[in-house]
């Protein structure tokens, strides 16, 4: 499982705690990954994702229908759930303003068996690392 | 010196600096069945 996801494109590092049940992946410095493709290869692996927290840097940003997005990169931009956490960051929504923050993606669901389909991966802010 | 390169590249500096600023830097998967 670890060379699979050593193998993804933008990966640089794989750090596996057998123990603590834990993988912690370092993204290469110009590459993206593709988090659902990250999370359907650990699961062809063999091995079951029960949650993934992405630490990321980017821009807050609102969509047309006024609901607020976490924009990493040109082609990564998710919906933001929610929350306290959520609503302080509203501000800067349009502002070049840059945050890094640490959130929850995905959630193994109440019925405990991995999704057929990962559908939108969307942001839940559990903390604001750095804000302007 | 042409002005307008120099000023197409300064201009394309600000444009990439903040996809260079913002990425993913960390991913911490929890999982079962690893052995």
């Amino acid at each position: 499982m670890q060379k699979r996801l050593q193998r993804l494109d933008g990966v640089a590092k794989v750090e596996v705690e057998l123990l603590t049940q834990k993988v912690v992946l370092h993204p290469k410095p110009d590459g993206g990954i593709d988090l659902s493709s990250l999370l359907k290869a650990t699961h062809a692996g063999g091995v079951t994702p029960v949650e993934m927290i992405v630490t990321a840097g980017g821009r807050v940003v609102k969509d047309a229908q006024g609901a607020v997005r976490f924009r990493i990169a040109a082609k990564q931009e998710f919906e933001v759930v929610s929350n306290d956490a959520s609503r302080s960051l509203e501000g800067l929504a349009g502002s070049d303003e840059q945050v890094t923050l640490r959130g929850r993606m995905f959630q193994m669901p109440p019925s405990q068996k991995f999704p057929k389909e990962i559908g939108t991966l969307r942001f839940e802010i559990l903390e604001v690392l750095k804000k302007p | 010196m042409n002005i307008k390169k120099v000023g197409l590249a300064i201009l394309l500096g600000l444009l990439l600096t903040p996809a260079l600023w913002a990425q993913v830097e960390r991913i911490d998967l929890q999982v079962q069945g690893m052995t």
